[in-house]
């Protein structure tokens, strides 16, 4: 809905625009506050792989240029339920990565990450798996005059009754990420058949790998902040810094995940 | 969680007794101001000998339109009256021989003798100065220093006529346009219609439509204003010093009536822009008994569009307006009114449509009880509400949600003598709130579930003249708002999760708050030409809007005050200076104010608004204070008007959970807001205008630093609000051409000019990386420079 309204929203905006030939967008010279860096950790542990693979880096400057300052020295844990630690090394490309790891579903983990002496900590519960159950398609006229015809697809799935379900769906078209992001919680929905669209179109000689992510809670209530504060300009909301589940004013999130995928040759 | 509010204001009153106790006292509270009202009064009368009564309407001589707030004086002496929202007047007198005085601004003053040996209805006509002939000149003294003597703080009344001179976006000429280039009122964003008021949030003004309250004002997305200023007779907008009449928002109220039709004659009159175009016709229903008049106006902007681009092929994007109103004299002492509104927006593309939209009705009765006592009541409706109506294939979905009211209220003016006016009323509101309700293939949603409440007031005040000197406006106003049943009330913990839920029957009064607001507005005259001028006012504010975003938006959720949300409390007080120069051509005026507000509602980062049935778990609660320093000199007579308007001002928000607790500038926080509007009349046919407005840039966030999550740029943040957008200034010109002007037609052609120096003044700043991957400033600039056109017409 968010996004349909932003699509109204620019529909408006330029509409009006372009009648008085009057907005217009252009890259300004603007004086920034910059702030003393701080630790960034995107942590995701998936269950289809037994893996888990965590980057750690520093918050840039805005206008610096230069690729993010990776932290290759950080000493990270991942702890289970019964308390077994098991350390997670540094690999070649600077981020942090295990295989094969035993994460069991609904068991709760804690990972934590010491930078420079200070730890960061951060604890999730690992998400039960649901089935795709298949993904609907609907033939579309073109958009334009003179495109072509597109397939809207949706993604069905049957909620797990008695669980609190987080959903994430993640589409590749010919191997590239498409759409907007997408998440689902079951909150008032418990075992519900669930039928919710992918927001782009495929087209015909297109492959596609519809994914229905299983995620925690921790991973919803982060990309859902994060998906606001995405959201800026006309329409958006009042900035602010996503929080993830990490402790100690640190940035990112830990989470957990486990996918079912179906793929189409269109 | 209900702050300091609730322990001084606040009664939780989930027990019977305690309920009826608090209630009761503070009804026979109410009782015994108004009682010692009434005693005072007369008191008062009883000192008076052979005392009669001089009462009537002020009228319009060429249409018979009632007058408001115009000035009925005693020649040679300092008393008088004004006539109040209906055109009445009433002036108690000795008995005696006297010239009494009729006089309003834009209007010639006619003297009339009246021998006062009984009770007189006069019903008065004046003419306006631009029917009255060369060589008689009337200077109106009376009514020209009204702002000196007037116990008015911090008001505006807007001359809607001369408004229309003023340049504008796209030539829709817009009365809150013309109010936020007057002190203490500031635009919402570049182009907007919606206005702080004195620091105030936008939903903090009480905007109000032949009484009826209008939720949403603006059309395309804020860009115009739902007023079609060829409907309206008065606008008036109390910044402070807010009489005890009004109650339900924190920081100001905007009262706009409209125009009752011409009584004499059937006329029509309309304009033509580019991209709008209006008509009104209005009469007489019987020659000076009633009228009726009906105004459309409607937008074809997306039909011009087109022509520019095939982008908005298949969309729609246009809003209208009607306005309509009779009213018929029954008897002498009786008439009434029907009054109506009805707007809508529509914005769609081929299989989605989004539209909004107020409606309001108002019917009124007036009746003069006798000379001295005036009673209207009124009954009102008055809805907000907005749609989504999605198809994909075989799936329709349908989404709604809205703000209904109902209102029933009466209010008395009581003329004891010419040095008391006593107001006193009642108003009962029921709000039903619809939340949004979702509609699958025309199957709906069982478990919707409205909220419901009651707020109601009960007020008396006295506009009391203690000398010749000293004049006082004071009152007390006491409302009470009830949470009515069926509801189902919901207990979260900290983490937004519903632990307890509580059930409510259908008319439960389940929780109520109740509030005493005191309203003080004094002047006291230091000459002829000055006075100085001080008030002070409380008032509660019961409903919140949660807005969607930082621009506002058509589905920002109004809710009620309920057991989690405490009513927002504003403290206001301000002083002023008035000087008149010059034979009244200047009019000078500066005023300080402070406002403190407890008790405001935000929520939380990230939280969803649309369609949350949890919202209540995500919001938080605050509190702010503003203060200013407001000069406006006015110019009123000669070929050149205009004035100049500067605002200095602070406003600041705190919330526990915002800032690490400490005080943030808000998003209007705008140091300075300076206005410059010139009219130059170069003969009686041709005149041109101009504004310029120069304010600080908003408050604003912007980023301090920025990191990647899962390949997605995500800006840094740190303090609230502790950024600036680049500050504003616009140049609009404007050009009236009368084409025609006889008693039979007029015509004449409007062209204006929109920011004329093309500034780029930034509507938003958005932070990203480009194609390249480097990130960027990039700054969206909606209007440049922007020509109309506009014919208008009147037969």
């Amino acid at each position: 809905m968010r996004t349909k309204m932003r699509y109204i929203y620019d529909i408006a905006i330029w509409g009006m625009g372009l009648m008085m030939l009057a907005s217009c967008e252009d890259v300004i010279d603007l004086e920034l506050d910059n702030t003393d860096p701080r630790v960034v950790v995107e942590a995701l542990a998936d269950i289809n792989t037994s893996s888990i693979s965590i980057n750690v880096t520093l918050t840039n400057d805005f206008y610096e240029q230069a690729a993010p300052n990776q932290v290759t020295d950080a000493e990270i844990t991942l702890k289970n339920e019964a308390g077994d630690e098991v350390n997670i090394p540094v690999n070649s490309e600077g981020s942090y990565s295990l295989s094969p790891i035993n994460l069991i579903e609904g068991e709760i983990y804690e990972l934590e990450v010491i930078v420079d002496g200070i730890s960061y900590t951060a604890e999730t519960t690992a998400p039960f798996k649901v089935p795709l159950l298949g993904i609907d398609t609907i033939l579309r006229p073109p958009f334009f005059q003179g495109g072509d015809p597109f397939i809207q697809s949706f993604y069905r799935w049957f909620d797990n009754e008695n669980q609190d379900n987080f959903y994430r769906l993640r589409t590749f078209v010919n191997d590239t990420i498409v759409g907007p992001y997408a998440f689902y919680s079951d909150n008032q929905l418990d075992g519900e058949l669930f039928v919710r669209p992918l927001m782009a179109p495929v087209f015909f000689g297109d492959t596609a790998r519809f994914q229905l992510i299983s995620i925690d809670k921790s991973t919803y209530d982060y990309f859902i902040e994060l998906q606001a504060v995405l959201n800026q300009g006309f329409g958006g909301t009042t900035p602010f810094n996503p929080k993830g589940n990490f402790d100690n004013n640190a940035l990112g999130y830990f989470g957990i995940s486990s996918y079912e995928e179906i793929e189409f040759q269109f | 969680m209900y702050g300091n509010a609730s322990e001084l204001f606040v009664e939780s009153f989930h027990s019977s007794i305690t309920f009826n106790v608090v209630l009761t006292n503070k009804l026979n509270f109410m009782r015994k101001i108004f009682f010692i009202f009434l005693v005072a009064c007369s008191f008062i009368q009883l000192h008076a000998q052979e005392e009669y009564t001089l009462s009537g309407y002020l009228k319009d001589a060429s249409t018979g339109e009632e007058l408001l707030y115009a000035t009925v004086a005693v020649k040679g002496t300092t008393i008088g009256a004004n006539t109040n929202l209906y055109g009445f007047y009433s002036l108690t007198l000795p008995a005696g021989t006297y010239d009494i005085i009729y006089s309003y601004i834009g209007y010639q003053s006619k003297t009339e003798q009246v021998i006062l040996d009984k009770n007189i209805t006069l019903d008065v006509e004046i003419d306006t100065e631009a029917n009255q002939l060369d060589e008689i000149v009337v200077t109106a003294d009376a009514e020209e220093d009204e702002n000196i003597r007037n116990t008015e703080v911090s008001v505006v009344t807007l001359d809607v006529a001369k408004s229309t001179k003023i340049p504008v976006l796209l030539g829709e000429k817009d009365v809150f346009k013309t109010l936020q280039l007057l002190p203490g009122v500031a635009s919402n964003s570049e182009g907007g219609s919606g206005f702080f008021v004195r620091g105030g949030a936008t939903d903090q003004n009480l905007v109000l439509l032949d009484e009826a309250p209008v939720y949403n004002a603006s059309h395309l997305l804020g860009f115009f204003s739902v007023f079609n200023s060829d409907a309206l007779k008065d606008v008036k907008l109390y910044k402070g010093g807010i009489p005890a009449q009004y109650g339900g928002r924190a920081s100001s109220v905007m009262d706009i009536r409209m125009k009752n039709g011409n009584m004499r004659e059937w006329q029509a009159s309309g304009g033509i822009g580019l991209i709008s175009s209006r008509a009104t016709i209005e009469g007489p229903i019987v020659k000076d008994k009633g009228s009726i008049i009906v105004s459309g106006r409607r937008t074809y902007a997306d039909v011009v569009g087109r022509l520019f681009t095939d982008a908005l092929d298949g969309t729609s994007l246009f809003f209208y307006d009607l306005n309509a109103k009779a009213n018929y004299k029954v008897t002498d002492k009786d008439r009434i009114y029907i009054s109506s509104y009805f707007g809508r927006d529509a914005l769609g593309i081929e299989n989605f449509g989004f539209d909004w939209g107020n409606q309001t009705f108002t019917s009124r009765w007036n009746r003069t009880i006798n000379e001295k006592l005036f009673v209207n009541t009124s009954v009102i409706y008055s809805d907000y509400n907005y749609g989504f109506d999605i198809s994909a294939g075989e799936i329709e979905i349908d989404l709604s949600a809205g703000i209904f009211d109902y209102t029933l209220k009466q209010d008395f003016n009581y003329y004891p003598n010419p040095n008391n006016k006593v107001s006193f009323g009642w108003i009962s509101n029921l709000h039903r709130f619809k939340p949004v309700n979702f509609v699958f293939n025309n199957t709906e949603d069982d478990n919707i579930e409205f909220q419901n409440a009651l707020e109601s007031g009960l007020y008396a005040g006295n506009e009391q003249k203690i000398n010749s000197r000293l004049s006082l406006n004071y009152g007390l106003r006491f409302s009470i708002f009830n949470n009515i049943g069926p509801y189902t009330e919901k207990v979260y913990d900290d983490e937004n999760n519903v632990i307890e839920e509580t059930s409510y029957e259908e008319f439960d009064f389940y929780h109520t708050y109740t509030g005493l607001e005191p309203r003080l507005s004094s002047t006291y005259l230091l000459n002829e030409k000055s006075s100085i001028k001080f008030s002070y006012n409380r008032n509660f504010q019961y409903l919140q809007l949660l807005e969607n975003s930082n621009s506002g938006s058509p589905t920002d959720v109004w809710i009620p005050s309920s057991p989690f949300v405490a009513p927002t409390i504003a403290d206001q007080v301000a002083i002023g200076f008035f000087r008149n120069f010059n034979n009244n051509t200047y009019r000078f005026s500066t005023e300080l104010y402070y406002k403190t507000l407890q008790n405001t509602v935000d929520y939380e980062d990230g939280a969803e608004i649309f369609g949350n049935s949890d919202l209540e778990a995500e919001l938080i609660f605050g509190e702010g204070r503003a203060a200013g320093a407001e000069i406006l000199l006015e110019k009123t007579k000669g070929k050149l008007t205009g004035w100049v308007s500067y605002t200095l001002s602070r406003v600041r928000n705190r919330a526990d959970e915002i800032n690490n607790g400490d005080w943030y500038s808000a998003r209007q926080d705008r140091t300075h807001d300076l206005s410059i509007v010139a009219i130059y009349e170069l003969t009686p046919k041709i005149n041109f205008s101009g504004s310029w407005v120069y304010y600080t840039g908003d408050a604003v966030t912007f980023p301090a630093g920025k990191y990647f999550i899962d390949g997605t740029l995500v800006n840094l943040y740190t303090e609230r609000n502790a950024d600036r957008l680049p500050d504003y200034h616009r140049l609009d010109l404007g050009f009236t051409w009368i084409m025609k002007d006889s008693k039979k037609f007029y015509s004449d052609l409007n062209v204006s000019v929109y920011n004329a120096y093309n500034r780029k003044n930034a509507f938003t700043i958005t932070f990203d990386e480009n194609d390249a991957g480097q990130t960027e400033a990039t700054r969206l600039a909606l209007f440049g420079t922007i020509p109309s056109i506009t014919w208008n017409f009147r037969f």
